[in-house]
């Protein structure tokens, strides 16, 4: 098949006004849904201003150790550029348990700030210090 | 600010091309992907040393008019004749390269993901994020564990993070848009790349219709991880090694070191990669000292900020590091189990999920045994070779690394398969008619 100039033109027009159009629409969409991430994000993010801009944070939860590394990560992300630590011997703890297991007991720690997403009770704790 | 980013974007891009024009003569197509990735990776390096040497997102700018300003007469010049051949309407509007990028779009439309991988957000987007803060970026360090991968190189976390500076906000379209352009790089460079070499429509748009029917390959449209851009640049060394054999222009020499050495800012891998061709390319050329200095005068610039920055800042790599000591990793290196385990898993992912390569690799075979002593074969195979010791003295759990792995480093070298084993059966075809 042997197109004119003119009809290539207005075919490569529509396939890349296709394409741009395919890429707005699927970023529109994406930025409407709420992802486990996002929710997590508004969740945390008031939370930073608690954080000094140096300090190391641990980071607890109720899951096992394999099955909390997405928590964790998640968590990282979020709180970037503050340090974040799989760790619970720290000063300030961030704790990010699943509403449905049982809830980790931590009496040597007091709440600074606290959150919620659907399934998930997020906590920033510190040490009581005497 | 955006608009005086953009403008100033344009301009390195524009001030790229000029200087690629006398290094790679010929192709305008590969000229324009050569410059944008020649732009992006001194972008990604000039961000870096922003933060190495702690100057504010707005100085970075302004040296970059300053680069700008002091190449205008010339930019100037070469805006005017790409509007010459604008209005003279040389383009001859093929029309299969926007057919590739609305196939793409659309695949991208219904199966584009958010956030991408685990690694995409967990690692490559979050470093970028410990980047996106100038003050206090290095605390991207602190998690010394393995699993925080803290020591992979910084190309893709500073690009997102440049552009992040750049709109003034943590936004995922960066990364998404990101991964989205560079796997969409992928079969265009192919198509543009095949088209010249081989003279004819028919393979370039059989290797299109490879990828593009490939869901393993397409599933990384929204991956977010450095794979594609690795994979990206992995190609364009072979296209550009291609072009060097067969154009002797030597000045591309130098475009060819940049290229490859680039691989080793994005990942690890391209460590490898940057280790197994250049050794490919020197042995080759042993008697031409002239090409050889000219290769490594190129590959200078990426070889000095990567491994700048792995000396000075990343931590060391998970695999010598987290007790894999010597001792431990002989022991995996005799350990026959281990082998046969990988080979169970190759053989498995290979013909679940790239039984594609396999065929054209025997396809190859039997139409031109050539392939197998050229050094995009060698390359390919060592770095082959080069994963399966990584694998062998993992520190991981190997079962499970090889599962969630293998697929991404094939893919950063699938595409450079199916470019030189086509290129090698339509030389062959061409000679039988």
């Amino acid at each position: 098949m042997h197109l004119r100039l003119s009809q290539k033109k207005l075919i490569v027009m529509l396939l890349l006004a296709g394409a741009v159009a395919c890429v707005i629409a699927k970023c529109w969409w994406l930025n409407r849904i709420t992802f486990d991430i996002d929710s997590m994000q508004q969740a945390i993010a008031p939370m930073q201003k608690h954080i000094k801009p140096n300090a190391t944070v641990g980071f607890v939860s109720n899951l096992d150790s394999t099955n909390q590394y997405a928590l964790y990560y998640s968590s990282k992300f979020i709180l970037a550029p503050q340090k974040l630590l799989l760790k619970s011997d720290k000063d300030t703890l961030l704790a990010v348990q699943l509403k449905g297991r049982e809830l980790l007991r931590l009496p040597q720690y007091k709440i600074i700030d606290s959150g919620s997403t659907a399934d998930k009770l997020i906590l920033l704790l510190t040490l009581n210090k005497p | 600010m955006i608009v005086i980013v953009i403008i100033n974007l344009v301009l390195l891009w524009v001030a790229v091309y000029k200087l690629n024009s006398k290094l790679l003569q010929g192709s305008t197509a590969l000229l324009y992907y050569t410059s944008t990735l020649v732009m992006l990776t001194l972008v990604s390096f000039l961000y870096y040393l922003s933060l190495v040497f702690k100057l504010q997102f707005s100085l970075l700018i302004i040296l970059i008019s300053a680069i700008n300003l002091s190449h205008l007469y010339f930019t100037a010049s070469t805006f005017k004749s790409f509007y010459i051949n604008l209005t003279k309407g040389k383009s001859n509007y093929d029309i299969v390269p926007f057919l590739v990028l609305f196939i793409i779009a659309f695949f991208f439309l219904f199966t584009g993901s958010k956030y991408g991988f685990f690694d995409g957000w967990a690692l490559w987007n979050s470093h970028a994020k410990f980047l996106f803060h100038p003050d206090s970026w290095q605390n991207m360090f602190a998690d010394t564990t393995y699993e925080s991968s803290a020591d992979y190189p910084l190309m893709l976390p500073a690009l997102i993070a440049f552009f992040w500076r750049m709109i003034g906000s943590t936004t995922f379209m960066v990364p998404l848009l990101i991964s989205f352009t560079a796997l969409a790089t992928i079969p265009l460079l192919l198509y543009h790349a095949l088209k010249p070499a081989l003279k004819n429509y028919y393979l370039p748009i059989f290797a299109i219709a490879l990828l593009l029917t490939d869901h393993v390959f397409m599933g990384f449209v929204s991956e977010q991880c450095a794979d594609i851009p690795l994979s990206v640049f992995i190609l364009m060394t072979f296209v550009l090694y291609n072009h060097l054999t067969k154009t002797k222009e030597q000045a591309t020499t130098y475009l060819l070191g940049f290229i490859c050495a680039s691989c080793m800012w994005i990942k690890n891998e391209g460590l490898l990669f940057c280790a197994i061709f250049s050794a490919s390319f020197m042995i080759v050329n042993y008697k031409r000292p002239g090409v050889i200095s000219r290769y490594i005068a190129g590959a200078l610039l990426p070889i000095i900020v990567t491994l700048s920055y792995k000396q000075l800042y990343a931590p060391d790599t998970a695999f010598f590091s987290s007790g894999n000591n010597t001792q431990a990793i002989l022991t995996k290196l005799q350990d026959s189990s281990r082998y046969m385990l990988i080979a169970e898993k190759y053989a498995a992912i290979l013909l679940e999920r790239f039984w594609i390569a396999l065929i054209v690799i025997v396809a190859v075979g039997a139409i031109n045994r050539q392939y197998f002593k050229s050094v995009y074969f060698i390359t390919l195979l060592l770095m082959l070779g080069g994963y399966t010791f990584v694998y062998l003295i993992s520190p991981y759990h190997l079962g499970w690394h090889i599962y969630t792995s293998f697929h991404r480093l094939m893919n950063q070298i699938y595409p450079s398969l199916i470019f030189t084993t086509l290129l090698f059966c339509g030389r062959k075809l061409n000679a039988i008619h």
